[in-house]
C-alpha cells in the first residue's frame, strides 16, 4: 500500500481581511468584512457607491485603521501611522484618482516618489514609456488630461515594481486605447506571480481583466470567488445586479 | 530617521522645484529694489533708506509673509494629497522634518535676496553701504522668523492658509505693539522685532533708535534663542505627540451620506450666498474702523484701512467666495452662463459696503473731533472714492489671480501690493514720481486733484480690465481643471 500523497496546501492570499469592521459615526462602513486575493492574479472589488471599496483601500495602505478584524498584506499587518512603514516597501497604489502635483511633470513626479525610494532615473524613463507618457513626460501635469492623469497615476504605482498593486477605478478618463493597455499591463503583472487588486464600475471592463471578484455590499462580501463561477459570459452586469438591490432590499426591509 | 532624511530632503525640493512657494522668495528682489530706488531718490538720507523697507518688513509683515509661506507649502501638499507619498514606506516625521528644511531654506533665500541683494545695488548706486551690518540684519532676520515659520507651518496644516494668514497680521500687530515693552520676553510674537530692532537701528514704528537707546546696544542673542526654541518646541511637539501625525490627508473618509452635497448648481450658489467667513470678516473689518475711530485720530482708521483692512479683505473675500463655489462650478457654469456676474455681484456688494462704511466712520469721526473743515471732509471723501474704485479693481484682480493660478499666488500679490504701498506711500518716497507705483497707497498718497484725477482714472481702467479677466477665467475655469 502506497501512501497517498499529501494535497498540496492552499496557496496564501497575498492580501487577507478577516472579520474587519469600522464605523465612523453611526454609519457601519464594514460590518465584518473577509477578502481574500490571491497572487498571481487579477482580482476586482465590485460594489455599489459608497459600498467601501475605497474604505477597504485606504486600510490595506494604512491609511485608516479598522475598529476591530485583522487584516495582512504579503504576510504583514498594515503600516499604522509612523509604525510598520515597511510594510509599504512592496505595494504600489493609485487611490481617490490620481495624487498627482500639477505644478511638476510626469517626470518630476515620479522623481519625488523615486528620491524616496531610491529608484533610478533610467526605471523613470522606463515607466513613463510603459505609460505612455514618453513624449510629454516634461510637460507640466496641470495641461494633461484627465487619462493621461491616470497614466502618469499607474506610473507612479508601478515605478518601485511592487509585488502588490492596488487601484482604485485606473480605468477613469482613459480612451479605449488607453484602457486595453492598461488591462496588457496588469495580465502581464499578474502573470509573473504578483498580485492585481482593482476597483471598478465598467463591469464589461472587469469581464476581460478580472480573475476573481469580490463583490461588497452593505459592508461584507456578498460574493468572492473566480468571475467564471459568479455569472456566465454576458450576465455579469444582471447577477450583480441581483445581488446588490437584494442586499439593498434587504436593508431596507430590516 | 537620518539615514532616510537625505532622500526626503532631495524628494521635498523635487516637489518645491515650480511651485507657488518657491517663486515667493523672488519677492525678496522686489524688495531689494524698492531699497535701492529710496537710496538713489533721497541722497540726503541714504544709509536710513537702505534699511527702511527692511524695518517695515520686520515690524510689519514678516508673520503674514512667513505664514503665507508656510500655508502655500500646505496648500500644495493638500491640493495634491502628497503625490501619493503618504502611502510609501518613508516615514511621515522624516517627510515632515524635511519639508520643514526645505521650507527654511526657501526663507533664508527670501532674506538673501531682500536684504543682502541691497549690498550690491547701493554700491553699484555709489551709496555708502554698512556690509557687515546688512549681512547681519539678513542672517538674523531668517533666524528670528524661523520661529513664526514653524508655528505657520503647522497651524496651516491643521486650519488652512487662510484663518492662520489672518491670525498671522494680529500676531504681527501684537509684536510690534509690544516689542519695546518690558515683558517682551513673555510674549512670542515680539522676539522677532525685538531681535532687529537693535540691528536695524529702528524703533517699532521705524524711527531710528537714538545713540543713547539702551535698546541700541542690546543684544540680540536673547530673542535670537527663544525664536530657536520655539522653531525646536513647536517642530518636536509636531512630530512627537500622539494623533498629530494625519496620515489620510486628501481621502474623505465620512460615509457617503455625511459628505457635502455641494457638488450641485443649488449647493454651489448657497454655499456662497452662506460663506461663513465673508460676511464676519466684512463686519469684523467695519467694527474694527469704528473701534479705531473711537479710540485714535482720523489718521489712524485711514491708514490702517489704506495699507491693511483694503488691500487685504478684497483679497481675502475673493479667495473665501471662490473656494466656496468651486466645488460646484462646473454645473453652475454650464447651467447659468452669467453666473460669473453673480459672483463678481456679490464681491462688490461686500467691497463696496465696506468702503462706504469706513468712509461714513471716517468722516463722522472728523466731525467728532473738530476737523469739519470742508478741506478735510473732500479729503476723506476723496480717499473713500478711491477706497471703492481700488477696493473693486482689487478684489476683481484677486478673484482673476485665484481662478487662474490660485489662492496662493492671489495672497502672494496681495502682500506684495501691501508691502509696496507701505514703502511708496512712506513720507520719503510719496513726494516723489514713484507714488503711482503704489496703488495700494493711493488713497493717501493722491493728495492733489491731478493725482486723484490720475489714480481714479488708473483704477477704474483697473477694475474695467479685472472685470474681463476675471469673467473669462471663471468661464475657463472648468476646461483648465479637467
Amino acid at each position: 500500500m502506497t501512501a497517498q500523497p499529501a494535497p498540496a496546501p492552499a496557496p496564501q492570499p497575498a492580501i487577507r481581511c478577516t472579520d474587519v469592521r469600522l464605523q465612523r459615526g453611526d454609519t457601519v462602513v464594514l460590518d465584518g468584512l473577509d477578502l481574500h486575493v490571491q497572487a498571481g492574479r487579477v482580482h476586482a472589488l465590485l460594489g455599489r457607491n459608497g459600498a467601501g471599496k475605497s474604505t477597504t483601500f485606504r486600510l490595506l495602505l494604512g491609511l485608516m485603521q479598522p475598529d476591530s478584524g485583522t487584516i495582512d498584506v504579503l504576510g504583514q499587518p498594515p503600516a499604522s501611522g509612523t509604525k510598520n512603514r515597511a510594510a509599504l516597501e512592496r505595494i504600489g497604489a493609485s487611490i481617490d484618482g490620481p495624487a498627482i502635483y500639477t505644478h511638476l511633470s510626469a517626470f518630476d513626479n515620479l522623481l519625488v516618489h523615486a528620491r524616496l525610494t531610491g529608484v533610478g532615473r533610467a526605471r523613470i524613463e522606463e515607466v513613463l514609456d510603459i505609460v505612455g507618457l514618453a513624449s510629454t513626460g516634461r510637460k507640466r501635469a496641470r495641461h494633461f488630461s484627465m487619462g493621461m492623469k491616470a497614466r502618469l497615476a499607474l506610473g507612479i504605482a508601478i515605478l518601485t515594481e511592487p509585488d502588490v498593486l492596488i487601484l482604485d477605478e485606473p480605468q477613469n478618463g482613459l480612451d479605449p486605447q488607453g484602457i486595453a493597455e492598461l488591462r496588457q499591463l496588469l495580465r502581464d503583472y499578474a502573470a509573473a506571480g504578483r498580485t492585481v487588486l482593482v476597483s471598478s464600475h465598467q463591469l464589461g471592463e472587469i469581464v476581460q481583466l478580472a480573475d476573481d471578484i469580490s463583490v461588497l455590499a452593505d459592508g461584507v462580501c456578498r460574493y468572492e470567488g473566480p468571475l467564471a463561477d459568479f455569472a456566465a459570459p454576458g450576465r455579469l452586469e444582471e447577477e450583480f445586479l441581483k445581488l446588490t438591490m437584494l442586499s439593498a432590499t434587504q436593508q431596507e426591509a430590516a | 530617521m537620518m539615514g532616510a532624511l537625505t532622500p526626503a530632503i532631495r524628494a521635498e525640493a523635487v516637489r518645491a522645484r515650480g511651485s507657488a512657494a518657491a517663486a515667493l522668495p523672488w519677492v525678496g528682489i522686489i524688495l531689494a529694489g524698492i531699497s535701492t530706488a529710496g537710496i538713489l531718490i533721497t541722497p540726503e538720507n541714504q544709509e536710513r533708506a537702505a534699511l527702511l523697507w527692511q524695518t517695515l518688513y520686520v515690524t510689519g509683515m514678516a508673520a503674514p509673509l512667513m505664514t503665507l509661506l508656510a500655508g502655500l507649502t500646505t496648500a500644495r501638499e493638500t491640493t495634491a494629497r502628497d503625490g501619493g507619498t503618504l502611502w510609501r514606506a518613508t516615514n511621515p516625521r522624516t517627510i515632515l522634518v524635511a519639508r520643514f528644511i526645505v521650507l527654511a531654506g526657501l526663507s533664508a533665500l527670501f532674506h538673501a535676496l531682500a536684504f543682502w541683494l541691497v549690498i550690491p545695488l547701493s554700491l553699484a548706486a555709489g551709496a555708502p553701504t554698512d556690509i557687515p551690518r546688512l549681512l547681519w540684519a539678513g542672517l538674523a532676520c531668517w533666524v528670528a522668523t524661523l520661529g513664526l515659520l514653524a508655528l505657520a507651518f503647522v497651524l496651516t496644516e491643521r486650519w488652512g492658509t487662510i484663518p492662520v494668514f489672518l491670525a498671522a497680521w494680529v500676531w504681527q500687530v501684537i509684536g510690534a505693539l509690544a516689542a519695546e515693552t518690558t515683558a517682551w520676553f513673555a510674549i512670542p510674537p515680539t522676539w522677532a522685532v525685538r531681535a532687529m530692532l537693535p540691528i536695524l537701528g529702528a524703533h517699532q514704528n521705524a524711527e531710528p533708535l537714538a545713540a543713547s537707546d539702551p535698546l541700541a546696544t542690546e543684544s540680540p542673542a536673547l530673542a535670537l534663542t527663544l525664536s530657536v526654541l520655539l522653531t525646536v518646541l513647536v517642530l518636536v511637539l509636531r512630530v512627537r505627540l500622539p494623533g498629530t501625525l494625519r496620515v489620510e490627508r486628501g481621502t474623505d473618509s465620512r460615509p457617503v451620506g455625511r459628505r457635502s452635497t455641494r457638488e450641485s448648481a443649488v449647493g454651489a450658489i448657497r454655499a456662497m450666498m452662506r460663506s461663513r467667513a465673508v460676511m464676519p470678516l466684512c463686519a469684523a473689518a467695519i467694527l474694527l474702523a469704528v473701534a479705531t475711530a473711537a479710540i485714535y485720530p482720523n489718521s489712524y482708521l485711514l491708514g490702517l484701512h489704506t495699507y491693511a483692512m483694503l488691500p487685504l479683505g478684497a483679497c481675502v473675500i475673493a479667495v473665501l467666495t471662490w473656494q466656496a463655489v468651486l466645488p460646484g462650478w462646473r454645473v453652475l457654469i454650464l447651467r447659468k452662463a452669467t453666473v460669473p456676474t453673480a459672483v463678481q455681484a456679490w464681491l462688490l456688494l461686500w467691497v463696496s459696503f465696506v468702503s462706504v462704511a469706513v468712509t461714513v466712520t471716517a468722516l463722522a469721526n472728523a466731525l467728532r473731533r473738530g476737523h469739519g473743515d470742508a478741506a478735510s471732509l473732500l479729503a476723506i471723501t476723496q480717499s473713500g472714492a478711491l477706497w471703492l474704485i481700488l477696493g473693486i479693481a482689487g478684489t476683481l484682480g484677486a478673484l482673476w489671480i485665484t481662478v487662474r493660478f490660485g489662492a496662493g499666488w492671489a495672497l502672494g500679490a496681495a502682500v506684495i501690493l501691501i508691502i509696496v504701498g507701505v514703502t511708496l506711500g512712506g513720507d520719503i518716497l510719496a513726494d516723489t514720481w514713484l507714488w503711482i507705483l503704489g496703488p495700494t497707497a493711493w488713497p493717501l498718497s493722491a493728495d492733489t486733484p491731478q493725482r486723484f484725477l490720475a489714480a481714479a482714472l488708473i483704477a477704474s481702467a483697473f477694475a474695467v480690465l479685472t472685470w474681463l479677466l476675471s469673467t473669462r477665467a471663471m468661464r475657463n475655469a472648468p476646461a483648465r481643471a479637467a
